[in-house]
């Protein structure tokens, strides 16, 4: 009888755990396959030119070119996704490093109890609130610092989003950081001192360098985020669909422009079935971030194997 | 042969003989963790060019003294020292602690080369002090492994990762690179304690070795291992030093009724 339970309670817990794989592996499936269905619409239903598409410059889904077709260039809004990613990057990169390495190597208590629960804080602000921000202060000092040096622009732009998104990434990769060098076993350290090495030269040499894998993918998580980040960067950014042409001028990202058009446009029309082409652009550009995280995570194995 | 001063040093210097200064000398050395005593009035000297080992039950100080000699014990924050040690005549808490690492190296329980290629492990040390030609690098990388014993089994794969090689190898790794700078002194800090049984016999053999042209200092938790590569031998208890003396003799006709209920097993 007990072992009937006992069978019964394996069997529901197998069942219980198995249907929530199910749910998760069915749900991942299907919003690929609808993101891609659609996305694919414009190129096989709407007859638009795949490569006319990812290399055209200029987009007004409403206006027709030469040869009849919707002009639907999406270079532009790569171009800024790209430029404003990469530039964020940049910005949070030295300062997250910089902070991960103070509080892992020089005050630990501090990180613990101080520092940590405050990157914690800065994950938790919503993207909005970061947006306004940006949109009050940085748009307002970046116009001001402009008009100082005789120049009169907006203040809108790929470099003010690049500052927002950088301090929304900052927390993102610097809490990771701070896990890749908390990983770097104590006994390198303690080999490097024994060699006389002092504690910056064990940080550059051996911290650094066998934590660079893990680090490299903290990089790559943040890019992921700055790269997907829609509410923010729509607030700063200035939403004018062009080639940027400068880090001052107004642009637009892929997710701005999704963010702007989405509700605007009735399902099935072309313009409709173009932003879902943005949108599957999108999915393809983080499936290559978590395959290049999943390869950095298989060549730090193979070395550390 | 040995001599220590404390033995034979009276009859060695009647006979005129010339009695080498101590490598390193313990003078009435106290250390405290916090409130907690861990060594209390340590003094003795350690011969120069000889194996001496330290033997002892788990938390007897045995360890914190070898980590004294190179000053690591500095990364405890709670650590308080008392009294004097000296590495070659010098006092080692006056200098600089990373220059005294220099001279005096040290090889830990568990193997633990950096995760880079052999090469760069050997060249990290004398890297970090000055800038290395290749010739002379390639020499030192051979030099250093030949003396760990390690040269016929690496030769071939200098630029792989150190951690691709066996425990034992990688140990061996650990030597060499603490070879590299040159050091008086090799603290080594239960050497063989993580290796089987074949490499722990290389290593022991290499301590041996080892002992011929520098001081070696080895903890060791294993009596066996103490009578087969020490000259001299030094047992501690409770934080202090209960006897010293050459190896053979300690073990062989211990003066402390402690000394003889340890060796024979009666406390461990």
């Amino acid at each position: 009888m007990a072992l009937m339970a006992k069978a019964r309670v394996e069997r529901v817990g197998r069942g219980a755990t198995g249907a929530c794989i199910a749910l998760v592996a069915l749900l991942v499936v299907t919003l690929v396959a609808m993101v891609a269905g659609r996305g694919i619409a414009t190129f096989t239903a709407d007859g638009i030119d795949l490569g006319s598409f990812l290399t055209g410059t200029t987009w007004n889904p409403h206006q027709e070119d030469a040869s009849g077709m919707p002009t639907v260039g999406a270079l532009p809004m790569i171009a800024g996704s790209f430029s404003v990613t990469l530039l964020s990057t940049l910005f949070a990169l030295p300062i997250a490093f910089g902070s991960a390495i103070f509080v892992v190597e020089v005050a630990p208590r501090f990180g613990r109890r101080v520092f940590q629960p405050l990157l914690e804080l800065l994950v938790g602000i919503p993207s909005v609130v970061y947006g306004l921000i940006g949109l009050t202060i940085i748009v307002a000092w970046v116009r001001d610092a402009a008009a100082a040096m005789g120049q009169t622009i907006t203040g809108f732009g790929i470099f003010s989003s690049a500052v927002v998104l950088a301090i929304m990434v900052l927390p993102t990769i610097t809490s990771l950081s701070i896990d890749a060098l908390a990983a770097v076993p104590h006994e390198y350290r303690e080999g490097s001192y024994a060699l006389g090495c002092t504690r910056w030269q064990t940080i550059w040499n051996v911290v650094l360098k066998s934590a660079a894998p893990s680090l490299m993918t903290a990089v790559i998580l943040g890019m992921t985020r700055a790269f997907g980040e829609a509410l923010a960067v729509q607030m700063v950014i200035g939403n004018a669909i062009q080639m940027p042409s400068g880090l001052f001028t107004p642009a637009s990202t892929l997710t701005s422009v999704l963010t702007m058009g989405m509700g605007n446009e009735a399902m099935g029309t072309v313009y409709n079935d173009v932003l879902w082409s943005l949108a599957l652009l999108l999915l393809a550009m983080s499936l290559v971030f978590i395959v290049i995280i999943h390869l950095i995570g298989h060549k730090g194995a193979a070395k550390h194997g | 042969m040995t001599d220590f001063e404390n033995e034979q040093g009276a009859a060695v210097r009647d006979a005129g003989a010339q009695v080498d200064e101590p490598m390193i000398s313990i003078r009435d050395f106290n250390l405290w963790y916090g409130d907690f005593q861990a060594l209390k009035g340590v003094t003795l000297d350690i011969p120069k060019n000889c194996a001496t080992a330290f033997i002892g039950p788990s938390g007897c100080g045995k360890s914190t003294l070898l980590r004294t000699f190179n000053r690591m014990c500095d990364f405890v924050p709670t650590v308080r020292t008392e009294g004097a040690i000296e590495v070659a005549g010098r006092d080692i808490f006056s200098g600089d602690a990373n220059e005294l690492r220099v001279r005096v190296g040290m090889v830990f329980q568990h193997p633990n080369p950096f995760p880079m290629s052999i090469r760069d492990n050997i060249l990290y040390g004398p890297r970090r002090m000055r800038r290395l030609g290749r010739a002379e690098a390639d020499e030192l990388v051979e030099r250093c492994l030949r003396d760990a014993g390690l040269w016929d089994e690496v030769r071939d794969k200098l630029g792989q990762s150190g951690l691709g090689l066996s425990g034992g190898q990688q140990q061996r790794l650990c030597i060499a690179r603490a070879l590299a700078t040159q050091p008086e002194v090799l603290l080594m800090d239960e050497p063989t304690s993580a290796l089987d049984p074949i490499s722990t016999a290389l290593v022991e053999e290499l301590m041996v070795q080892l002992a011929r042209e520098r001081t070696v200092v080895v903890v060791t938790h294993n009596m066996q291992q103490a009578t087969r590569v020490a000259d001299k031998t030094a047992f501690f208890y409770l934080g202090e030093l209960v006897e010293s003396g050459p190896t053979k003799q300690l073990f062989g006709n211990p003066v402390q009724q402690k000394t003889k209920d340890y060796l024979t097993g009666r406390f461990s």
